[in-house]
């Protein structure tokens, strides 16, 4: 049976030091965007994507705040899993948008909990080892120009 | 380098620590490597290196073609995958499956190389396989991988239609980490590190072959106060780097159906030896055979959260060149 639990030594890609900036909207901050990596050595399909969970100093920010960014499209949370077509490169960034109005200046911990389907390694029927990207690092937000 | 009738080439999944963490390590640093190493053949691994898969745009094809002939490399193999999970909530169907080794096939042709590194394709369709494969003029390799041995009924029954079918279109690509004996030692200290606890990888060790399954280990070091880091321990020790005697005569059995193989290793000390695959052996069966082609260098030691690939890679070339020309003088 191939390896069960899958967690590569990549995880400073998932949350880089800048990956935390300000959203703004006609000079108003509107929220805040994140750019996610992902910690494997090869890519996946977003459809891989089983669990996707952002939480900022210890508050979990609601899916219907979040709009996903990828190959100049927008995904919903919920519409990544049928996103089977849209390849996830190993060098490339998830952008996810959060409209909550905006973080204060400085520094936030901010934690991701992202699980993905290994979707080439299949223990039986509809069963696939996972990925387990997940990251907490603390990041300054970057402000807009 | 070729010795003999084996030319030594090497998997730029060797190369995946530095290609993964560093933005601007890409394919053409990777090509400077083998440049270095004195290599001029590679499997290239469609998944890792491109942006767009199974199909990669066609600049990022044109991108690795100006590459290779700039370094002078050229692409022993492609390595595909099957990923059967891809549609949520629907494994794949044999047409999703021919699909993506008919895509797979394609990038392999357009990237010039003779071999494609295949997935578990299933017995039913390997005919079908080969018939695409011949269409494009690319070579099928399935990966006989660990934590198979080539003993497994599993494996011996592929390599049964394989034989029925009897095309050159179709056969497989042997990882020498089906035989490995024992943990690499930097696997061990990567988890001592991690938390775990030495006694309790002691235990897993001495017992992996007692009886229980994976399941059945993880429960029992958590009973023995196992945790977090003692389950990754376990499920590499199940998994890719699954462990036992090594299977030298199942090997051999594959070796008239080899497509080139995969020498996967872990470490190779300064004194130039692999204290985890009995590689003497292989190559010797190998050389026995009579085996025209490619040798493949597949570094792994990254799994342990190393960068040290070229200084492994040019002590694993080293070292098989020191075998093979013991064996072929």
């Amino acid at each position: 049976m191939p390896t069960l639990y899958m967690k590569l030594p990549h995880e400073d890609r998932v949350l880089r030091p800048g990956a935390l900036r300000e959203l703004t909207l006609n000079d108003q901050t509107v929220g805040f965007a994140l750019s996610i990596g992902m910690n494997y050595y090869r890519g996946l399909p977003l459809s891989a994507i089983e669990e996707l969970e952002i939480t900022v100093d210890g508050q979990a920010i609601p899916s219907a705040l979040m709009l996903a960014e990828f190959n100049e499209k927008l995904f919903m949370p919920d519409q990544l899993a049928l996103a089977w077509t849209e390849f996830w490169g190993i060098k490339r960034y998830l952008t996810v948008r959060v409209y909550n109005g905006g973080l204060a200046d400085g520094e936030h911990e901010v934690a991701v909990r992202l699980i993905l389907r290994n979707v080439y390694m299949q223990f039986g029927p509809g069963a696939y080892g996972m990925v387990d990207s997940s990251a907490t690092r603390t990041l300054t937000l970057q402000k807009e120009n | 380098m070729k010795i003999g009738t084996i030319e030594q080439a090497v998997s730029l999944y060797g190369f995946e620590q530095r290609f993964v963490d560093v933005d601007d390590y890409g394919v053409p640093e990777m090509f400077t490597e083998l440049n270095e190493l004195g290599i001029e053949k590679c499997e290239l691994i469609g998944s890792m290196v491109f942006d767009q898969y199974p199909r990669p745009k066609a600049s990022e094809i044109a991108a690795v073609l100006a590459a290779a002939e700039k370094y002078g490399i050229t692409i022993n193999s492609y390595g595909g995958y099957l990923d059967k999970g891809k549609i949520t909530g629907r494994d794949a169907t044999d047409a999703d499956i021919m699909y993506d080794i008919t895509a797979d096939l394609m990038t392999a042709r357009d990237l010039g190389a003779p071999f494609l590194r295949a997935g578990d394709i299933p017995p039913h369709l390997l005919a079908a396989s080969a018939a695409m494969a011949e269409r494009y003029g690319v070579r099928i390799g399935i990966e006989i991988h660990a934590p198979s041995k080539p003993s497994d009924e599993r494996i011996q029954q592929m390599l049964a239609v394989m034989d029925d079918i009897d095309s050159p279109f179709m056969g497989m690509v042997p990882d020498f980490g089906c035989f490995i004996e024992r943990p690499a030692q930097p696997a061990l200290d990567r988890h001592i590190a991690n938390g775990a606890n030495p006694a309790l990888l002691d235990y897993v060790i001495e017992n992996r072959h007692a009886g229980l399954d994976e399941a059945g280990m993880q429960a029992k070091i958590a009973e023995m106060g196992g945790g977090e880091a003692e389950k990754w321990a376990i499920s590499e020790m199940f998994g890719f780097l699954s462990f036992g005697p090594a299977d030298i005569e199942g090997f051999k059995t594959l070796l008239h159906r080899t497509q080139y193989f995969h020498s996967k290793f872990y470490h190779v000390t300064e004194e130039l030896t692999d204290p985890q695959i009995p590689v003497d052996k292989l190559l010797a069966a190998i050389v026995e055979s009579g085996f025209e082609g490619v040798l493949l260098s597949e570094y792994e030691g990254h799994a342990f959260h190393l960068d040290d690939a070229h200084e492994q890679l040019e002590r694993h070339l080293r070292l098989e060149q020191k075998i093979l020309s013991s064996l072929v003088d």
